[in-house]
């Protein structure tokens, strides 16, 4: 099959850049063979760089445009998007089958912007959120209120944007691992040191060898081990998909 | 499944920054999103507050202590943690058991904890020796000798109830529970601790440091240095809680042990003398603890904060005074006393760009830009928007509303008895100049 080359934008991932094309499935895209030298690239096929070149199969004319019936109706090609959280508290631990508010904000068919919600949600009992949205979400918040016994614990508002998790091995993608698991690491893009010190922060926390601590961008060897470290406790990389230089 | 419905728009969610997510369709894959431990204000008590040398607290604390009442009162849900700091002369370990007294003692008038000042009273650490205070001497000997307690108590109390009162003069307490460790710890985890010298504001150059190791320019040293001893209140993110076990800070009356395991890889340059003098917030590197140090940062301190005046007018004109006012900023809601002059001044983090002052019930957003120049149609017109003559958008253009507003201001300048032109010209002089006076810039 034919393809086209897409270049990845800020917020693309392959769910949504497979359902603008027409596929419900972004594996088809993912499994191609033209993808070989992206897959080798990237981990996670929704955590791409911007600039990143994914080669999109051609589709034939979609069947529905063929029809001799009047009816013409726009089907959304792509499946709802999964969002899948853990939400830890200022302790670290779980935020526990706690009741709170989430709203999401998206694009509809249309292309319209559209929010929906509070809806109540309860987390399970390992802090996990798993959230279904139609269209193309964009942005959400899920707000855990205080409980206010006396033996009462945090409350805590996560404001989340879709889309704009980066490699882990980029700098901006590093940022957000780090910053997503209460690390402060400098709130602008360009701020090394603070990126630096909360690299020192993770690698303590986590045991990495003194070897290989310190924040090495230049040497991706070095960095490796803190890198899938960073993606594996974050909860993007799952077992045998380290990256390897 | 959550299909998005009509209404709202990009940007609908106010508050802190956003976090960057990827969806996945993989079971086990997700996202960790942790609550960071992160303060939303500050409030810091200077080393005269102190008896020298000393952990008693002096009368003058009282002035310093309503503001921090104010600032609490204001975040009912954000709990507090006291930070005590030393200078770093001398040994390590005493420090941090001196800063750690401190800390006690701010705590225990906050939380009117009378044994915990009696205890500093009765166990003597090296200088840190109540009974050498002329004031707390008085509050305690004789009474606190054996079988004469309930007197001293009673004392101290009074004493207490003195010097912690609100800007209305009324006592007031802070409950344990409104602290970071909500008071579980007897001995204060979480709620206050001392982090003797390993997080001074300023670090002498060699030169300094050289000059100050000579006896005779110890008192020169021990000034320069006060900067550095100090008792730091973070209030914390509302309804943050911790787990007192996992609190990496050893309490106020246990040994450095603890802080030397947080301490950054570079502590050692962070601490020692360099070829000049280094201080935060400039520098940013003085603070050896990694905790402490995540923690400062993450409050803001290391961006230049901004101070920012206002002079609150009634809706007649007149000045507000001897009130109290608030100033929304981010999560934090920062109290300032209004003064005889009708001033409120706040200090916010360099970066903040909005903000919503509060005064009685109303409400006015406040964008944090830098004034134009009253020489400009915009300049002109932002001034008779604040002091409540233009309603109309500031656009630097000069349309019947501004021409309206500038009439009214000028014709209200003639009632109080300062003969102007009533031009309705933004560039006339003699409205420039009258409208820098009534707005104070």
């Amino acid at each position: 099959m034919s393809t086209r080359d897409h270049v990845v934008a800020v917020g693309e991932y392959l769910a949504l850049i497979a359902a603008r094309s027409g596929f419900r499935d972004y594996r088809v895209i993912w499994n191609d063979p033209a993808n070989a030298a992206l897959r080798r690239k990237r981990t996670n096929p929704q955590s791409l760089a911007p600039g990143d070149l994914v080669k999109v199969p051609v589709l034939e004319e979609p069947a529905f445009a063929r029809a001799t019936d009047q009816v013409h109706r726009i089907v959304a090609a792509g499946g709802p998007i999964l969002l899948h959280f853990r939400l830890d508290d200022q302790s670290r631990k779980p935020f526990a089958t706690r009741a709170g508010k989430l709203t999401v904000g998206g694009r509809n068919a249309t292309g319209a912007f559209v929010v929906r919600g509070p809806i109540d949600r309860t987390t399970g009992g390992d802090g996990e959120l798993d959230v279904t949205v139609g269209g193309e979400p964009v942005e959400g918040e899920f707000v855990i209120a205080p409980t206010t016994a006396a033996d009462g614990s945090s409350g805590a508002t996560f404001r989340f944007l879709v889309g704009q998790l980066e490699p882990v091995d980029t700098p901006r993608g590093m940022r957000a691992r780090l910053t997503n698991l209460g690390y402060f690491a400098g709130a602008s893009d360009d701020d090394d040191d603070q990126l630096a010190w909360a690299f020192e922060e993770f690698q303590c926390d986590e045991k990495i060898p003194k070897k290989q601590r310190g924040f090495t961008p230049g040497d991706r060897k070095k960095m490796l081990p803190t890198w899938n470290a960073l993606a594996k406790r974050h909860g993007d990389m799952l077992p045998g998909e380290e990256l390897t230089e | 499944m959550l299909d998005p419905v009509a209404g709202g728009s990009v940007g609908a969610f106010p508050g802190s920054r956003a976090l960057s997510i990827a969806p996945t369709d993989v079971d086990q894959e997700h996202n960790t999103l942790r609550a960071p431990l992160r303060p939303i204000a500050s409030w810091e008590l200077a080393d005269h507050h102190f008896a020298f040398d000393s952990s008693f607290i002096l009368p003058s604390m009282t002035e310093d202590l309503a503001e921090l009442v104010m600032l609490v009162r204001a975040n009912p849900e954000s709990p507090l943690a006291i930070f005590g700091h030393a200078d770093p002369t001398g040994d390590a370990g005493y420090n941090k058991l001196l800063s750690g007294r401190r800390a006690t003692a701010l705590f225990a008038v906050l939380t009117r904890r009378v044994d915990l000042w009696t205890q500093l009273f009765q166990n003597p650490m090296g200088r840190d020796d109540w009974k050498k205070d002329d004031l707390a001497g008085r509050l305690m000997r004789g009474v606190v000798e054996p079988g004469g307690t309930s007197p001293a108590l009673t004392l101290f109390q009074r004493y207490m109830d003195a010097i912690a009162v609100d800007q209305d003069r009324a006592a007031f307490t802070v409950a344990p529970a409104s602290f970071l460790g909500r008071g579980a710890d007897p001995k204060g985890r979480g709620d206050f601790q001392g982090c003797g010298e390993f997080n001074p504001l300023r670090v002498f150059s060699i030169a300094e440091a050289t000059t100050f190791r000579s006896p005779a320019n110890k008192e020169a040293r021990d000034e320069a240095n006060a900067v550095n001893r100090r008792v730091t209140v973070f209030l914390f993110s509302r309804g943050t809680r911790i787990d007192l076990a996992a609190w990496p800070c050893p309490r106020a009356g246990e040994g450095i042990g603890r802080c030397q395991k947080r301490l950054w890889s570079d502590a050692g340059v962070r601490r020692a003398n360099a070829a000049r003098r280094r201080e935060q917030p400039a520098d940013r590197d003085t603070f050896a603890c990694r905790f402490y140090d995540r923690l400062n940062e993450a409050v803001g301190h290391h961006q230049a904060i901004r101070q920012l005046t206002f002079r609150v007018l009634d809706e007649f004109g007149d000045l507000v005074v001897d009130t109290v006012v608030f100033l929304k900023v981010g999560e934090a809601t920062l109290p300032a006393k209004v003064g005889g002059d009708g001033l409120a001044t706040f200090r916010v983090p360099a970066d903040a760009t909005e903000a919503v002052l509060q005064i009685g019930r109303d409400q006015i957003d406040v964008d944090i830009a830098p004034l134009p120049p009253v020489t400009t149609v915009a300049g002109v017109q932002q001034r008779l928007f604040n002091l409540g003559f233009l309603a109309g958008a500031i656009d630097g253009a000069a349309g019947p509303r501004t021409r309206e507003a500038i009439i009214a201001f000028q014709e209200e300048v003639n009632e109080d008895g300062v003969a102007i032109p009533v031009s309705g010209d933004p560039a006339d002089p003699a409205l420039q100049r009258e409208l820098v006076r009534a707005h104070g810039s």
